[in-house]
């Protein structure tokens, strides 16, 4: 049943061009950035009251939905499913087509999957606001709202994966590897969380394990694995030089795809030992694939370092490169009990979370939107604006993240005095706080950016339209259009 | 790697071979463990909680507390949160097994509240409607209570009516620039009663064998003793 044969490859006749394989992207591209760039910024924002209110906590007290303990979760959530999730879908599936060959096959399930998908983020964050969250990280909105996204990620996955096998390249490259296995990942994980959950579900901490499960899968090889295919596209096209080990690229591939599931206990979990031994030992064995992804792309980038400086997009992708790195270390450093006891818990667990999303996909696919864009529609952003974007983008991400990571560390110091009070801690780490929540308001201040400069590609593209419409409306030109014809 | 069907069926391998070992194992050994019967309380622990406990734990969940609060006490040897006095033992998978959802939570932005039920108490049956009242200011203005406290004020939680007649017995003693207006009083509703009642119910003190209560310091020779015999790292584990 298993073929090993490469599948047998069409008369070149059938070979799109690049332009060909860029213009199917059109529709899709339209549709999924202008609604990520609507997530994004809703995101941001309720992450910055939440932020807010950290420092304020009695301000808008009077409304539930504006209480912290909603406001972050669907943040945050908007941030992974709005953007990183639906942005991550679109530039996947571009990277994919490129790197297969082939334009995109069956568009219009990726399109009837980007609807439902919207439909499933509009109601999971509606439903959070509300107070219908289920409690559990990343899987906080309410059932239905997560099976929509599941069917919807099945859609668009299957289109993926029907372009790849027509694909018209016999080679196949590292990127579109993280692209199938990031469209796999989501769907599997999760329908098998919702599976398992569904009528009375796991008793006890075993609902903790399919949570974690669920949250780690889909940040390290769905979100995870588009930012490594956006990095490995983008560094060997930027530096114009070849990925400097396609055999490394294999061995972090299958490393990453095995053992980074495993990585879901932490020490001083409620579960037996040999669980919370498992899950230290996954979480080792995924440190294999972090190394060999790091040192590929420091081969491949070693001697060109200032190429990464040459332009917004290089810049971006510089900063997602180290930030996949780093939050990979932080990942091991947090297997060995000393750091663990020390830093769970405290701020550098957010940190980490921006790391890899805020830095690592978001930042990798800012990267490639705009070269996205302008080859599939046409239409180019404004390069100032791109340069505005990507400059208060890498400053936001930064300035989030790393006081986040460095407070927890004061945090967790603090508080390795047990004689320490809990709040005082807590006050010690307060003004590297302050300072993420100024990042989160640069941040969202680019995605502004960004807004408006989509905004202006659709304005051209509407007055492309209605030029065509006037042509075609115009008597004269169309009767001058009908003597050229004839 | 060029072969679609390989690949196919390679990644879902990969991804396979985690549910079982994370999942399904697990849950052969502690998927349909048991209540277990306390000789020290006389019931199987731990017991269903009361039915108002229950409404509370549905306000915890849908409000987000376990976004700032985790429910975890880690041992002895992985971070001090025994000897911040979080809990008497550190907490085992039979401390959750009633839990629906269980709310481990994973940022501690305020302290864990395994044991919030006792902590401040200290097991005075006198102590709870001391303890009602100060859950309840806390959650209608923290700061009332502890003064620079982040937790956010839930006033939505409470009503603020004027007084027909005498003052109710269930309205909050409020003073200063928290109390409410001349001839107002601010009583809570059902949702925060519930959600007190939940938080009062968080305790897992009950001795367990993998997770044994260390003998409270009562005498000063068997505390010296007990000190060295129950150390968590000597602890019997299963």
């Amino acid at each position: 049943m298993i073929s090993t044969a490469t599948p047998s490859l069409p008369k070149s006749a059938d070979i799109p061009s690049l332009a060909e394989v860029d213009a199917s992207f059109r529709s899709v591209a339209l549709f999924f950035f202008a609604k990520a760039a609507f997530w994004l910024i809703a995101g941001a924002f309720l992450l910055l009251l939440a932020s807010i209110k950290l420092h304020a906590p009695a301000m808008m007290s009077g409304a539930a939905w504006l209480t912290y303990g909603r406001l972050a979760p669907a943040g945050w959530d908007i941030l992974v499913y709005g953007f990183a999730g639906q942005a991550g879908f679109a530039v996947g599936l571009w990277l994919l087509a490129r790197a297969s060959m082939q334009r995109l096959q069956s568009s219009l399930l990726v399109l009837a999957g980007g609807v439902l998908w919207n439909v499933g983020v509009l109601a999971g964050t509606i439903g959070i606001l509300a107070g219908y969250s289920t409690g559990r990280e990343l899987l906080e909105m309410p059932a239905g709202a997560m099976a929509c996204l599941v069917v919807a990620a099945g859609l668009i996955g299957s289109a993926g994966w029907i372009t790849f096998a027509a694909r018209t390249e016999s080679q196949t490259y590292p990127s579109a590897w993280f692209v199938l296995l990031s469209l796999i990942s989501f769907v599997w994980f999760g329908s098998v969380a919702l599976m398992m959950y569904s009528g009375e579900g796991p008793r006890g901490v075993m609902q903790v394990l399919v949570q974690r499960w669920y949250a780690n899968g889909i940040t390290s090889l769905w979100l995870g694995g588009i930012a490594a295919a956006t990095i490995f596209h983008f560094l060997p096209h930027t530096l114009n030089r070849p990925l400097a080990s396609r055999s490394l690229a294999l061995i972090a591939f299958w490393s990453l795809a095995f053992f980074a599931p495993w990585a879901v206990t932490a020490h001083g979990d409620p579960f037996p030992r040999w669980i919370i031994s498992v899950g230290i030992a996954g979480q080792f064995m995924a440190s294999i694939a972090i190394l060999a992804i790091a040192m590929n792309w420091w081969k491949t980038a070693e001697g060109s370092l200032n190429a990464l400086l040459a332009s917004p997009g290089a810049r971006l992708i510089g900063l997602a490169a180290v930030a996949y790195v780093a939050s990979g270390a932080l990942d091991l450093l947090m297997a060995f009990q000393r750091f663990s006891s020390w830093t769970r818990f405290s701020w550098m667990h957010q940190g980490l979370d921006w790391l890899l999303v805020g830095g690592a996909v978001i930042a990798g696919l800012f990267a490639i939107i705009p070269d996205v864009i302008a080859r599939s529609t046409g239409q180019a952003l404004s390069p100032g604006l791109v340069r505005l974007h990507a400059t208060l983008t890498l400053v936001g991400v930064s300035l989030i993240a790393v006081p986040l990571v460095v407070g927890g560390g004061i945090q967790g110091a603090r508080l390795s005095d047990p004689t320490m009070p809990f709040m005082d801690a807590l006050r010690a780490s307060m003004h590297l706080v302050r300072l993420s929540s100024l990042g989160l308001v640069v941040f969202l201040l680019g995605q502004f950016v960004f807004a408006f400069a989509l905004f202006g590609v659709f304005r051209s593209l509407v007055a492309a339209c209605a030029t065509t419409v006037r042509t075609w409306a115009d008597p004269v030109s169309k009767n001058r259009t009908a003597g050229v014809r004839s | 790697m060029n072969s679609t069907p390989l690949l196919f069926l390679g990644i879902l391998i990969a991804l396979a071979s985690s549910w079982w070992g994370v999942l399904v194992a697990p849950s052969l050994q502690i998927g349909n463990a048991p209540t277990v019967f306390s000789k020290e309380t006389g019931q199987h622990y731990p017991a269903n909680r009361p039915g108002l406990a229950q409404q509370g734990a549905e306000i915890y969940r849908s409000e987000g507390c376990n976004s700032c609060h985790s429910q975890l006490v880690r041992p002895e040897g992985f971070g001090n949160d025994l000897a911040r006095g979080w809990g008497k033992r550190r907490t085992v998978a039979q401390d959750y097994l009633r839990d629906n959802p269980v709310l481990l939570g994973s940022v501690r932005i305020g302290p864990d509240l395994s044991n919030i039920g006792y902590r401040m108490g200290a097991g005075d049956t006198n102590a709870q409607p001391v303890m009602v009242a100060y859950h309840l200011k806390h959650l209608y203005h923290p700061r009332t209570v502890a003064p620079g406290s982040v937790m956010p004020a839930y006033p939505y939680l409470f009503e603020k009516r004027p007084i027909q007649g005498s003052p109710s017995a269930s309205a909050l003693k409020l003073e200063g620039a928290f109390a409410p207006p001349e001839g107002f009083e601010v009583v809570p509703t059902p949702e925060a009663t519930a959600l007190v009642a939940y938080l009062l119910s968080l305790r897992s003190g009950v001795s367990l064998a993998e997770a044994p209560v260390p003998p409270p310091p009562t005498n000063a020779v068997e505390t010296a003793t007990s000190s060295t015999n129950a150390a968590p790292a000597s602890a019997p584990t299963r």
